[in-house]
């Protein structure tokens, strides 16, 4: 009886579906902005976890942390940072499902949208996007998402 | 239970009281756990009263078809249905309604959940589904995975 308790308590909790589960869970999303630029040599403190990948990605000789952010969001939440003057982040998240996300990413210009791009990352994962001129460097922003 | 198949010849000899004591063992521990064999065991005993009091009575009246009216009356032949099942029955396991039921339940999980989660490939860490942009864009990888997507913005 003890057999058949547990395989039917297996069965129905299997059926429970993923989403239902997930829903409303909050996922922490952070951003990194960073300075890269061929003005002065190293990287900072704050990006030693990237050092690596940066290096191998691009040819700047300086990494500055200009600024890190990271904050909780929901499910068709969004959150908008000012990245530099005249220049915003915007973040939406449009889903969490089994260990990845799915993310709206915008970038305004005076208030206008020069980019968006729709990306899915998973839980952990970090992608960068990087070009926005900025004091004699580019801008690239680390944006990563881990579950709460 | 399983193992129907050995005990039910066993069940006319136990009636009798012709077992050993190792086969009287192994018929009751049978027999707690297994209607269908309870059943059988049942009906054996059923035939038997029907028998001896048919035979009593016509005994005593010394009359054969009496006995034989009794017994006859006492024995409802089997439907179609009863001759064509009943064979069958004996070779399949017998039916238990809660057990199918998990069974069936872990057997659905089985396959809604286990199975496309051992064969979806993995995915990589980023996927880029869409980019709309008012300026040239550039998507590229590192060698560890990490994906850039370059903007080529005009000077500030």
């Amino acid at each position: 009886m003890k057999k058949l308790a547990f395989f039917a308590l297996v069965g129905l909790f299997s059926l429970l579906p993923y989403p239902l589960l997930a829903h409303g869970e909050e996922v922490k999303i952070g951003v990194r902005v960073v300075l890269a630029s061929h003005k002065g040599s190293g990287v900072d403190n704050g990006l030693q976890d990237i050092q690596r990948k940066l290096n191998d990605l691009f040819n700047y000789s300086s990494y500055r942390l200009l600024q890190e952010r990271s904050f909780f969001l929901t499910q068709g939440q969004v959150k908008q940072l000012p990245l530099t003057k005249g220049r915003d982040l915007r973040l939406k998240l449009l889903r969490e499902r089994k260990g990845s996300v799915e993310i709206i990413v915008k970038i305004l210009r005076e208030g206008k949208e020069i980019f968006k791009t729709k990306a899915k990352l998973k839980k952990g994962g970090v992608f960068l996007i990087g070009g926005p001129k900025h004091k004699g460097g580019v801008l690239v922003l680390a944006i990563s998402a881990q579950g709460a | 239970m399983h193992g129907c198949a050995r005990f039910t010849p066993l069940l006319e000899g136990y009636l009798d009281g012709e077992l050993s004591a190792e086969q009287i063992d192994a018929v009751e521990e049978h027999l707690w756990s297994c209607p269908r064999c309870q059943k059988e065991l049942e009906e054996l005993c059923t035939l038997r009263k029907i028998l001896r009091e048919a035979m009593e009575e016509g005994l005593v009246n010394e009359q054969l078809q009496v006995a034989w009216d009794r017994i006859t009356e006492g024995l409802t032949p089997p439907t179609l249905k009863e001759r064509i099942w009943w064979p069958v029955r004996n070779l399949l396991p017998p039916f238990r309604p809660l057990r199918t039921l998990a069974w069936g339940l872990a057997l659905l999980a089985i396959l809604l959940f286990i199975i496309p989660l051992v064969t979806t490939a993995p995915s990589p860490p980023v996927e880029v589904e869409s980019i709309e942009s008012e300026h040239p864009v550039m998507i590229f990888q590192g060698e560890e995975g990490m994906t850039v997507i370059w903007l080529f913005e005009a000077e500030e």
